[in-house]
């Protein structure tokens, strides 16, 4: 079969260009950790035995990827119509809020009607947020980029008045109380992996097979190859920028409660620490392809989880690790002939 | 393209043979210590004050290696005090108020490894979960002093102390009423009703870090007519700098070193040195007799110290102070005795030492607190304190 | 609340609305060229961090300031790279350029965290040294803070008086048209991100060597993401900006005011006000027409090779 046979030729050919790229990226980092007067090697080794070599390590390289990969399909639903949503921050924050709020409300109930709970009301506080922006556009009023992007913040200050409002724990501090545990996902193998991981998965299971095998997908394509085309098709553009931008928000609202239940526990002020933005490069850089955003939000989980250690082996700054992250994206971008397939 | 992958997968495999030669070899610690800070280890303030301490452990025992992390949010410390476990570490310290939870769950799971956390208000010491924290409330009671006496001396009529704060935490609102006690009793007893002799005015910048907030913080409580500024934040340089420029005096707290960014206008400060009391703590873990307690370090066992006084204190200030500070040592001056009055409800609240009561006893009782839950935070203000909510 | 505190305000409002505006400022010019920058807040920490660490080895603020500004305008020259050679999408390069910032700033202010640095002088407006202290230190400005306005009536006056003003503008409308007219949108573009970079990092300057004093890891807090809110709330015009910058840094002040004369008022709450108000201006003006925005704001110049 030569054409199997070609494009296996064709994905391999892509894999070792990315390695190439990653490779460079690397190469770049390294200069920058040698002028800094560290061994790049010794930085280089310990990341890579820690996130891959080690079961611990690689467990949390998992636990960061979960919600990058979250919210990098919240960025890809909307970018297949043409829609910019780089909202994922925000609307992951106002999704934790929600599902926090039903975890500190109903503390009583079972685990198995709680968490779908807050996973619905999570969705539901991303979406509710991604719907301002949705609207803006549909009406023709205001261009989605920028409603998303000013949207952002508020979602955070929206945070944090609520922890230092209504959510005080009893302890005190800048978050509030540690959920019952009925409201926190499960966790596996006795690590930090927990179901959030499942809910990932599923998502992009779910939105590889509804781009490729259904009517949805194959409008929400043509949407996004012409609009124009499409409308005069019948295609409702109005509702569906809407539904599209509400649908992208739920995901990241789910982002945010999978990070609050799955992850941390509690609700705290800028907790995200731009997972959101990383979501959105990801999602950018892997031309919203499934196996692509799989891909790289591991990549850049590796990166993130590896840091944690060069601060401890080679006393550089953690913040330091946004150069190989900066560099593994500047490299892609740098790039953009591999990812020509669909130009806006 | 067979060409780019040959060449890709040589260079990936001369790159791991290169990483594989460079095992490192070191000789065996005595003790490993990790520490975890939640700001820069250089800040001048917290961070530094606790780096400087567990530094001095690494003076004081022979063979004492010592991992550290910055800049570690508290929301995500558990993975580098795992990394640090993970190459060796018997000692954790989990310098930061909000690491307690995660330290604590790290505890159980790794029996070996001593944790031990910087705050107060907890009770939950375990074999090997312990935690410690010094008197930051006497110190605070000598910087009132020590403001009141100032504004004494200069012949200020109503003064009036700025407060520049973080968060409405209850260890901040501790601090902010030692602080105004401390210059009530020197400057003018105070009844409710009467004219406030003393005010202190609180504001917030919602950031343990962000410098430009805290400019602007300083600034609006200087405009409001400060005579004196303090803060509570991870780093005192912009506050203390900017109180500085605008030629208003300044109190530092967290670091002794926070003196050089006011070199004319500063009056004093008190700081955490806990270097001695931390190297008791490794030298019990070394030899095996560590068991966890909820320490408070008083002011007499050194931890926390005052930093040197300003140009502009006179001797009969400094002494006036020092006097306190033996009496606070002693035990026969205690900030908190009443009558205190809530600014809210006006209720007297006379906070009973030694501790009794429930520890949770403060939260729904609105003044009764016990002394060893001080550090968990008071919910109220007495009485003379505008503003913070 | 005394005259004093009223009259603190506006001081306050003016010290911490420098730094925004200058950003502010290099924002409209890049975005009159059609770039829209997102990596402002890494470029603020770098540019916040190479400043403070020059003044602290050399002693010297205005060649911190200098340095400040250079740092600025050479890490736009990364971004160009990226989006204007390699034609990258804009505001995914902005977005890495943002780590990339906060990756190298840290590296950069490492060594200078909790340095004590002699900020910029301030110098008292003419005439007012009668005053008391107290009063005298509210009009004490430094040079940054005088230059502010000025600049940006320079800015307005570059953009819409001369000949290179209008070229960038050409550009940032209609690039294909531009080419056309014997202009090379690349080079316009490259020297817009490189002038706007300056201007940006002249208002890191301000923030860590002028107003604060001091530096340490992400101190600009979201501080470039609000130029870029400003930047459409005052329409792309620089003499707008002033008014959006000082109403921003006002409310902020304003805020605090409020807070520690005893009114209660939630300052998360208070802090969402340039957001909303962004967002409300942009439904107000989206009804009428296309709110002056650049016609090619975001667009890659693919040319004619």
């Amino acid at each position: 079969m030569p054409q199997r046979a070609d494009t296996r030729q064709k994905i391999l050919n892509v894999v070792v260009r990315y390695l190439l790229l990653i490779l460079l990226a690397l190469l770049l980092f390294g200069l920058i950790v040698m002028i800094s007067g560290k061994d790049p090697f010794q930085a280089y080794k310990d990341m890579f035995t820690f996130t891959l070599g080690t079961t611990y390590g690689f467990s949390e390289v998992i636990v960061t990827m979960i919600p990058i990969l979250i919210t990098a399909l919240a960025v890809a639903v909307p970018w297949r119509v043409g829609l910019i949503n780089i909202g994922g921050e925000g609307q992951l924050y106002i999704g934790a809020a929600f599902a926090t709020w039903a975890a500190l409300t109903f503390q009583n109930l079972p685990a198995w009607i709680l968490l779908p709970l807050m996973m619905l009301l999570g969705m539901l506080g991303g979406a509710l947020w991604a719907f301002i922006p949705g609207y803006l556009r549909a009406i023709g009023l205001v261009n989605e980029t920028i409603v998303t992007l000013l949207l952002n913040p508020v979602g955070n200050m929206i945070v944090g008045f609520l922890i230092f409002s209504f959510w005080r724990s009893p302890m005190d501090a800048a978050k509030t109380s540690i959920f019952v545990p009925a409201a926190l996902l499960p966790t596996f193998f006795g690590t930090r992996v927990h179901l959030g991981l499942v809910i990932g998965l599923v998502l992009l299971a779910l939105y590889w097979f509804v781009m490729k095998y259904t009517r949805w997908g194959l409008e929400m394509r043509a949407i996004g190859g012409n609009p124009q085309a499409a409308r005069r098709n019948g295609i409702p553009l109005k509702g569906y920028s809407i539904i599209i931008m509400c649908i992208g928000g739920a995901i990241a609202g789910l982002a945010g409660m999978v990070m609050v239940s799955g992850f941390f526990h509690f609700l705290s002020h800028n907790f995200s620490r731009n997972v959101g933005f990383m979501g959105f490069l990801i999602s950018w850089l892997a031309g919203a392809q499934p196996i692509g955003i799989l891909l790289m939000s591991f990549v850049v989980a590796i990166i993130l989880t590896g840091g944690t250690l060069l601060q401890l082996t080679i006393d550089l700054p953690y913040a330091v690790i946004n150069i190989l992250l900066a560099f593994t994206l500047f490299v892609v971008l740098a790039r953009p002939a591999f990812f020509e397939r669909k130009k806006a | 393209m067979k060409k780019v992958l040959f060449i890709s997968l040589a260079v990936v495999l001369a790159l791991s043979v290169s990483l594989i030669g460079c095992e490192g070899e070191g000789e065996p610690a005595v003790l490993t210590i990790g520490a975890i800070y939640v700001g820069s280890i250089d800040d001048a303030g917290y961070n530094q004050a606790l780096h400087d301490s567990i530094a001095e452990i690494g003076d004081n025992i022979e063979g004492v290696e010592i991992i550290e992390a910055e800049n570690v949010p508290e929301n995500a410390c558990t993975a580098p005090m795992q990394l640090m476990i993970d190459q060796g570490a018997d000692l954790i310290f989990a310098t930061s108020f909000g690491y307690h939870d995660a330290a604590l769950a790290l505890s159980v799971d790794n029996p070996d490894v001593v944790f031990e956390w910087c705050g107060g208000g907890s009770d939950n010491a375990t074999a090997n979960f312990g935690t410690f924290f010094g008197e930051p409330p006497n110190g605070w009671y000598m910087m009132g002093m020590a403001a009141g006496l100032m504004m004494i001396e200069d012949e200020v009529t109503d003064p009036m102390f700025g407060f520049v704060a973080a968060f409405p935490i209850g260890w901040t609102r501790t601090f902010i009423n030692a602080f105004t006690l401390g210059a009530q009793s020197v400057y003018a007893p105070v009844v409710p009703n009467a004219t406030a002799a003393v005010e202190v005015v609180v504001a917030y910048t919602y950031s343990w870090s962000d410098l430009a907030q805290q400019a602007i913080t300083t600034n609006a409580l200087i405009d409001q007519g400060a005579d004196v500024i303090t803060m509570h934040v991870d780093a005192p340089t912009t506050v203390i700098g900017t109180a500085e420029t605008r030629g208003v005096y300044s109190i530092g707290y967290q670091s002794v070193e926070a003196k050089k960014f006011a070199p004319l206008k500063w009056i004093g400060g008190i700081g955490f040195t806990f270097g001695d009391l931390l190297t008791g703590v490794a030298q019990d873990v070394i030899s095996g007799n560590y068991t966890g307690a909820n320490k408070y370090w008083g002011w007499d066992e050194g931890a926390m110290e005052l930093a040197e006084w300003g140009p502009d204190v006179t001797e009969a200030i400094k002494t006036e102070v020092l006097d306190a500070k033996d009496d606070l040592e002693a035990g026969t001056l205690y900030p908190f005795t009443g009558p205190i009055y809530d600014r809210d409800t006006g209720l007297i609240a006379a906070i009973p030492k030694p501790p009794v009561g429930d520890p949770w006893l403060w939260l729904t009782a609105n003044v009764t607190i016990p002394e060893w839950m001080l550090g968990w935070g008071d919910n109220f203000y007495v009485w003379g304190v505008t503003g913070g909510f | 609340m005394s005259l004093l505190s009223i009259v603190g305000v506006l001081s306050s409002a003016i010290f911490a609305g420098t730094s925004l505006l200058y950003t502010t400022l290099g924002e409209v010019i890049h975005q009159r060229s059609g770039i829209v920058d997102l990596g402002l807040e890494g470029l603020l920490l770098v540019s916040a961090s190479t400043g403070f660490a020059v003044t602290s080895v050399s002693g010297n603020p205005y060649l911190g300031v200098l340095a400040a500004m250079l740092a600025g305008g050479l890490f736009n020259m990364v971004f160009g790279y990226l989006v204007i050679n390699r034609k990258a999408n804009q505001l995914a390069s902005g977005l890495a350029m943002m780590f990339f910032g906060f990756g190298l700033s840290a590296l950069i202010g490492n060594a200078y965290v909790g340095a004590k640095i002699d900020g910029l002088p301030r110098i008292l407006l003419p005439g007012l040294s009668d005053l008391p202290i107290l009063w005298t230190s509210l009009f004490k400005f430094d040079i940054l803070i005088y230059l502010a306005i000025p600049v940006a009536f320079l800015v307005s006056w570059l953009l819409f008086r001369t000949r290179w003003g209008l070229g960038l503008r050409a550009v940032g409308e209609n690039m294909d048209a531009a080419f056309a007219s014997g202009r090379n949108p690349r080079l316009i573009r490259y020297q817009a991100l490189f002038f706007g970079g300056l201007l940006a990092g002249l208002g890191a300057a301000h923030l860590s060597i002028a107003y604060t004093m001091s530096w340490g890891e992400h101190m600009t807090a979201g501080r470039g993401f609000i130029a870029v809110a400003l930047v459409i709330f005052s329409r792309w015009q620089p003499l707008q900006a002033i008014v959006g910058a000082l109403l921003f840094s006002g409310a902020i002040a304003f805020q605090l005011l409020l807070q520690s004369s005893g009114v209660q008022v939630s300052g998360f709450l208070l802090n969402t006000i340039p957001y909303v108000l962004t967002i409300l201006v942009l439904i107000a003006w989206g009804g009428t027409r296309k709110h002056a925005a650049p016609a090619s704001l975001g667009r890659v110049y693919y040319g004619s090779e």
